[in-house]
């Protein structure tokens, strides 16, 4: 707790500090905002042996890429094998039974992994048309303060440009503005989800007390319930926060979040939550996925080519979320219900036809029943989103 | 909540947005130092 | 057939509408079935009338016809 308030509070302090460094458009301004970033992940490390593992996770693939011949398929392998042996995915590394000895935890690897690969990738396209490249901005793409933590997930061509860009200076409504929709992201996360939280944990440890199985059902209900509008006001609360403040200092952080539980299918829903990252998955595994399918072995059934395209893309998305069972099950689950959001449109469609199918979509109780089906499958599969579902559900069978 | 405060800020006078926004400081604090100990969804430990 | 005409037969044949005019200029806001779905489908029919290949980063800038036809020139060469 004490921890957690001093980096707490460096954050703060790099929040409001920044946009007085870097407002100015001086040529040390990467190098400034170099120093923030590096302050705040300095002060996160937890000893050398991270630092060594940090270094050559972040210098390997720019000076491969630098001096390579544009192939990047065994450094992506590389890439991939080094970020499940470091995040410690069991189910990969138990069954081969290698030992954890030189996996030390790293803070934002995660997204680490995604900036990276989009760096890696797209490195030849961006020598071509004269993006700029040096190391200092390959830097501050990766360990930017304002993204480091939790995302939202940049594209290097977006945030370099960006970086770079002349903005105009903002008017003093703007300021306030800013000021105001980050003071709500605070509330949002340290009250809203706090007290949410709070009542969500009670509930879950309430498992396995209750007698008979519909009490037990309504509390998971009642939890699932609780635990959604947690990740939301938790979540969206940190984007509220450091959207604006990255404003501030004249740098666009990218939005992750629209109205998530007004989605009326899953795949609207990650429309709208979490959007980098959908976006990220549908360029860089999606699409791949689907083209190869598409091309080979679905050539003559597109339409299964989409489906299994989709099924594994957000199988994978599941599994980026964290490395134990749980996670594999939300990541099958959110694959499940996209199935299932793209059926039920697809027979619909086919037995109302045109007319009839744009009748019902509009249709307000239509509307209202697909977002309430369309809330509580979010719920119930976020419910294995930091807590232990699978080992509650394993060790009730027992 | 939120979904018509933004607009009744924007129409404030500064003198009342700065004392709203200093209110909601205190609010945070308070709910940092003695009510919650809620941390954001970081990934990565 | 110029590029143009070929590559409009494509978009006429993959969003199955024999009404549709391409120029340089159009985007996916121009034609309504053009999502991510179909834009994979589009490429692979772009790949197998051109026989060229397009890689995972050129599929994800091609945003309008323009660089399309650029692209194609470019690889057809």
């Amino acid at each position: 707790m004490f921890e957690l308030s001093v980096g707490a509070s460096v954050f703060v302090l790099l929040l409001v500090s920044a946009p007085i460094l870097l407002r100015n458009r001086s040529q040390y301004r990467n190098y400034i905002f170099l120093i923030l970033n590096l302050v705040l992940y300095l002060g996160v490390i937890k000893g050398w042996q991270q630092g060594v593992v940090v270094a050559l996770w972040v210098l390997i693939p720019y000076f491969v890429v630098k001096n390579g011949n544009g192939r990047v398929g065994p450094l992506l392998f590389f890439l991939l094998f080094c970020f499940a042996y470091l995040m410690q995915y069991d189910w990969i590394f138990g069954p081969l039974h290698i030992l954890y000895a030189f996996a030390w935890k790293i803070l934002g690897l995660s997204y680490f992994l995604f900036r990276q690969i989009d760096f890696v990738m797209q490195y030849e396209y961006l020598k071509e048309t004269g993006v700029r490249i040096t190391f200092v901005d390959y830097f501050n793409y990766l360990f930017s303060f304002y993204t480091l933590l939790a995302g939202p997930i940049q594209r290097y061509e977006n945030f370099v440009t960006d970086f770079y860009e002349e903005k105009e200076t903002l008017t003093k409504a703007e300021i306030f503005s800013c000021l105001n929709r980050a003071l709500n992201g605070y509330l949002k996360v340290y009250v809203v989800s706090g007290i949410i939280k709070y009542y969500a944990d009670g509930w879950f440890q309430g498992f396995g007390t209750h007698a008979g199985v519909l009490k037990e059902a309504l509390s998971f209900v009642i939890f699932a319930f609780l635990n959604g509008w947690y990740i939301y006001f938790n979540f969206s609360g940190y984007c509220d926060v450091v959207i604006p403040f990255a404003k501030l200092s004249g740098i666009t952080v990218p939005e992750n979040f629209n109205h998530p539980y007004l989605s009326r299918s899953m795949v609207e829903f990650w429309n709208r939550h979490h959007i980098t990252l959908s976006e990220w998955l549908r360029d860089y595994v999606y699409s791949p996925i689907f083209k190869r399918l598409i091309s080979g072995p679905c050539r003559s059934n597109i339409r299964l080519g989409q489906y299994i395209a989709l099924f594994l893309n957000f199988t994978i998305a599941g599994i980026w979320h964290g490395t134990d069972m749980n996670y594999l099950v939300y990541g099958l689950l959110q694959g499940a219900g996209i199935i299932i959001s793209m059926l039920y449109k697809e027979i619909l469609k086919k037995k109302l036809g045109k007319q009839k199918w744009n009748a019902y979509q509009n249709h307000t109780v239509v509307k209202w029943a697909e977002i309430c089906c369309t809330w509580m499958y979010i719920c119930f599969t976020f419910s294995f989103v930091g807590y232990d579902v699978v080992g509650l559900l394993s060790g009730k069978a027992v | 909540m939120k979904f018509g405060e933004k607009d009744l800020f924007q129409k404030m006078p500064d003198g009342l947005k700065i004392i709203w926004l200093a209110l909601k400081v205190a609010v945070v604090l308070f709910a940092v130092f003695h009510a919650t100990n809620v941390t954001i969804l970081y990934q990565g430990f | 057939m110029e590029t143009t005409e070929r590559l409009q037969e494509v978009f006429r044949d993959v969003f199955d509408d024999d009404a549709i005019v391409i120029s340089d200029e159009t985007t996916a806001e121009d034609i309504e079935s053009w999502d991510s779905l179909t834009h994979v489908q589009l490429i692979v029919a772009v790949e197998k009338e051109f026989s060229v290949k397009f890689s995972t980063v050129e599929v994800m800038k091609l945003k309008n016809v323009g660089e399309f036809i650029e692209l194609i020139n470019k690889k057809v060469r």
